[in-house]
């Protein structure tokens, strides 16, 4: 395929994630400002994968795989923060 | 390396965003968050510029370490303010907490 096609992927993917830093700045609530952190963790993510596609180098793969697992981490750590204020 | 500079660029308003919003956001817990987003779109410039080992780095210490460290000394001043009551005057009642929660 033409690799053009996969960085205009990771190109709308980064938009996404720009269209969520409003919402991360002025949610109402702090559980509004989670939803929107993760969702633009895992849009990095995705663009990642989609510039590895691009690049055709298989080593930035990893870094996707830390970005997925450590936002899911992270998650975790706002939840417990949130429930209970002692982490 | 047709279009490269879109990618780019599109990284770097994403991370002067988030900057900037560490800076703006009065809520303590959402400026923490946008101090994660800086980390995480900070190890996605990495990738793009070529640097996946710095990648891995920025993802963990600036994305989730950083923001960890952040998250437990705010935990530890309101507990500090809940459980000691330093900041309550001697004729004060009990019935104001603190407003964060």
């Amino acid at each position: 395929m033409n690799p053009d096609v996969y960085l205009a992927a990771a190109v709308a993917e980064l938009t996404v994630a720009l269209l969520l830093l409003p919402r991360l700045a002025i949610g109402p609530s702090v559980s509004d400002r989670v939803v929107a952190l993760n969702t633009a963790s895992t849009q990095a993510a995705l663009a990642v994968l989609f510039y590895s596609a691009y690049a055709d180098r298989t080593i930035y793969l990893d870094v996707a795989v830390w970005l997925v697992s450590f936002s899911y981490l992270g998650a975790i750590v706002w939840a417990r923060f949130l429930e209970r204020g002692l982490l | 390396m047709s279009e490269f500079w879109v990618l780019d660029y599109l990284v770097l308003a994403l991370i002067l965003g988030s900057a900037v919003l560490v800076v703006r956001v009065t809520n303590l817990p959402g400026a923490t968050m946008a101090l994660s987003a800086v980390g995480t779109f900070l190890a996605v410039l990495f990738v793009v510029l070529g640097a996946p080992d710095d990648a891995h780095s920025e993802v963990v210490v600036g994305a989730i370490a950083l923001p960890v460290l952040y998250l437990a000394a705010i935990a530890k001043v309101r507990a500090h303010v809940l459980d000691e009551g330093e900041l309550r005057e001697e004729g004060e009642d009990e019935g104001e907490g603190n407003a964060g929660r």
